[in-house]
């Protein structure tokens, strides 16, 4: 008889999602590398690149330069953000199904705790089968899997498993399983971790298993005996669904760093506005506000306000945004970056104004409050793009002009 | 100047004018006590610019003068002395403070630097018991704001009415409103209606509470004068245009509520552990107040209630509810709402004297 109560942890991964989602518009790049971030003579970096491209030695976060030299052939694209998180959104409809014990890890990952499901759906094993195949068969998207009894075990079973595979990791078989990979196939191994592990004589994740935890700890502190456990399989973490956000933020690197103070303030409104649409979808608000400013010389300034009265109204964070920048603002300097961030969120509501007219801008808080509403409503079904201010026009890709930076979360 | 006194009545002149002494570092002097001994009389000065204080009291002085001194210093050294006799005299370059434990010198400023701070003078226009100025300036500050973007309200309007000789103080953050109807003796139509630093109000509301004397006010040189018995505190008063705030006042035509004030207090404080923006529901005979934080925790409460009218449900800031009701000096109060949107009032039971007007939150 199986154990019914044994934990089903599956690890979901996109397989180069936006690549994916790019060819659902345009199949013609099937089978051609496909390099998402930009054009390789753009500042910037890979977003994500299919397994064509990767066969050039390309991958994530490389320079769009160094990715032109490897790769000139392939297909570079800007990337259609709302398109991904439109089907990212897609697939989580799907997962929601089977349970609520979701944890999504990214726009392309999530995990799902399927012990508590087999009544409903039966085996993991199939129902993962199931979740796959319809989300191929459903949307067009490929998808790889890994199913073990822990987190940290599905999740290096699914990178295994692709491209379009899954991979089970029976109970007992975690340790046959990682021993014989390469250490960096852990999550949280990078290439400073990995430089320290190889001075140590490890190179798999069994050798960092053998190790005894002290060593490791003395090496890698606290995290060293998280790893250690890991290297065994064990991982006790649960998932951390739905956890509201702990702050709010979006920045904007130029393509070129600039002296147009103007524009910046107009990106400040802007991103002021994605900040407060992001908030608003989680019902939150916002009592402190942070800009981020980033010379030529990569010098990085902050400086911060607590608001007398929480937000989500884009008009009073701008606002209060618009004062920090000028303090933070020495004339002549080269702006590389600008960031808005929000923290000290908490349950959203509007507190009303007794007078109207008393504040510079946004004359009274509950029209404010129509005026966003009606604004996100429209961006809900037509797109951000579809509504925007005439300050922020040109720096909106499709209105009014070119895309003059990028916009990262 | 050479003056002798004791020194716990010194300590008390002095610790007195302490609290208007600035520490901004781009004028030193305002971190002095500027000391003058004249007829009989030792009065002790501080200013920030904004507002002054100025104590006075007798002593005997041997040679008049004046000087400034460092408040800090002063301040730290007589406070420490043993209770008896203690001599001030002035030097050269140091004063001298003489008691039975030492000798201690303090470096002198120069007096000619200080600035001048008004003198009382004349007759007083309004007169206020002190205890009823502080209960005043109590149930009205804490509506202030502290943004100095918008002067007006970091201020509080001392608004007259001549018809039944009484005096108003009124505070707004634009979030709510708090009036206190008080009344005064004196010429009341002679006063001015002002905005006058709320800070300098709960300055002199902090005095009158500590002294039996009578509140006397006055204006002069554009300036606000206050008199406390020995005492007189002036401040400059905010320029501009207080909201015109009489066309708020709810008419609570809709539903009015009377409810156990410290019952409510209690029940909001609560609901205040579990989040900010409480939902407060006005039903037949009693409140519910209900708060949340996703994922954090919520509150549910019930508080029994007399109510008329519709019943309603609206949003609220517990911190403003809270600064609100505790203004209130009847076991009951009253609260009166025409919309979940619109303003609601708050006020002491059958009486019009006190008013708190607190503007909803839209709930999501």
């Amino acid at each position: 008889m199986k154990d019914t109560k044994q934990r089903a942890m599956v690890h979901i991964d996109m397989d180069t999602f936006f690549c994916s989602v790019e060819r659902l518009f345009d199949p013609e790049l099937e089978g051609r590398p496909v390099i998402v971030g930009g054009q390789p003579d753009q500042r910037g970096v890979v977003a994500a690149c299919s397994y064509e491209a990767r066969e050039y030695g390309v991958h994530s976060a490389m320079p769009l330069a160094k990715a032109g030299k490897l790769c000139p052939h392939a297909v570079y694209l800007s990337g259609n953000f709302k398109a991904y998180v439109h089907y990212s959104g897609l697939v989580r409809d799907i997962l929601d199904e089977y349970t609520p014990q979701i944890e999504h890890a990214g726009i392309d990952e999530a995990y799902l705790d399927l012990t508590g499901s087999r009544l409903a759906f039966g085996e993991p094993t199939d129902t993962v089968q199931e979740i796959r195949k319809r989300i191929a068969d459903e949307l067009g998207l490929p998808a790889s899997a890994g199913l073990s009894t822990a987190k940290v075990v599905s999740k290096v079973a699914s990178a295994a498993a692709k491209p379009d595979g899954f991979l089970e990791i029976r109970s007992g078989e975690e340790l046959a399983f990682l021993s014989p990979l390469p250490v960096e196939k852990l999550p949280g191994v990078g290439p400073v971790c990995r430089a320290s592990l190889h001075d140590l004589g490890i190179h798999t994740v069994g050798d960092l298993s053998l190790l005894p935890v002290e060593a490791l700890q003395s090496v890698l502190g606290s995290w060293g005996r998280v790893l250690h456990e890991h290297a065994r399989g064990i991982d006790k973490r649960r998932l951390e669904g739905g956890r509201l956000p702990r702050s709010v933020s979006r920045e904007t690197t130029y393509d070129t760093d600039t002296i147009d103070y103007d524009m910046v303030r107009s990106t400040l409104l802007l991103l002021s506005e994605r900040c407060c649409l992001a908030l608003r979808r989680d019902g939150l608000s916002t009592s402190r506000i942070a800009v981020k400013l980033r010379h030529s010389d990569f010098k990085t300034y902050m400086k911060f306000r607590t608001l007398e009265v929480p937000t989500d109204q884009e008009q009073t964070v701008y606002r209060t945004a618009l004062e920090l920048f000028e303090r933070l603002l020495d004339s002549g300097v080269r702006i590389r970056l600008v960031g808005v961030a929000l923290t000290g969120l908490a349950v959203a509501g509007c507190q009303g104004e007794l007078f109207s007219g008393l504040r510079e801008v946004g004359a009274d808080s509950f029209k404010m409050d129509n005026l966003n509403e009606s604004v996100d409503r429209i961006r809900e079904r037509y797109g951000f793009s579809s509504i925007v201010r005439g300050s922020t026009a040109a720096l909106v890709p499709g209105r009014g002009g070119p895309a003059r930076g990028r916009e990262c979360r | 100047m050479i003056v002798s006194c004791e020194k716990d009545k010194l300590n008390n002149l002095v610790q007195t004018a302490l609290r208007g002494v600035s520490n901004r570092v781009t004028m030193p002097i305002l971190s002095g006590l500027f000391i003058t001994a004249e007829g009989g009389r030792v009065t002790v000065s501080s200013t920030d610019l904004e507002m002054s204080i100025r104590a006075e009291m007798d002593a005997e002085i041997s040679e008049s003068g004046s000087t400034v001194v460092s408040g800090r210093l002063i301040g730290d050294i007589i406070k420490n002395l043993p209770s008896g006799a203690v001599q001030v005299e002035t030097g050269e370059k140091f004063m001298k403070i003489k008691s039975s434990t030492g000798e201690y010198r303090i470096r002198e400023m120069m007096p000619e630097d200080f600035p001048q701070i008004p003198v009382w003078e004349g007759e007083a226009v309004l007169k206020i018991p002190g205890g009823e100025f502080m209960l005043a300036v109590n149930q009205t500050a804490k509506a202030s704001s502290p943004d100095e973007k918008r002067p007006v309200l970091t201020g509080t309007l001392v608004e007259k009415n001549v018809g039944d000789a009484s005096l108003k103080f009124v505070s707004t953050d634009s979030y709510r409103l708090s009036w206190k109807e008080i009344e005064a003796q004196g010429a009341v139509a002679d006063w001015e209606d002002s905005i006058i630093p709320t800070k300098t109000m709960n300055e002199v509301a902090r005095l009158a509470g500590a002294s039996d004397a009578d509140v006397e006010m006055k204006m002069q040189d554009k300036q606000v004068l206050f008199r406390i018995g020995d005492l007189v505190v002036s401040s400059r008063l905010i320029e501009g245009q207080f909201p015109n705030y009489k066309q708020l006042i709810p008419k609570g035509e809709k539903t009015d509520a009377k409810i156990d004030k410290n019952e409510l207090i209690a029940a909001v404080k609560r609901a205040l552990i579990f989040g900010h923006n409480m939902k407060v529901g006005i039903y037949n005979d009693h409140l519910r107040i209900a708060t949340e934080t996703p994922e954090v925790g919520d509150s549910s409460e019930e508080v029994p209630a007399e109510v008329t009218g519709e019943e309603m449900e609206i949003g609220f800031n517990g911190t403003y509810l809270i600064d609100g009701l505790m203004g209130v000096s009847s076991e009951k109060i009253q609260m009166r709402l025409d919309d979940p949107l619109k303003p609601a009032l708050i006020r002491t039971e059958e009486s019009d004297r006190y008013n708190y007007i607190v503007m909803p939150v839209r709930l999501r």
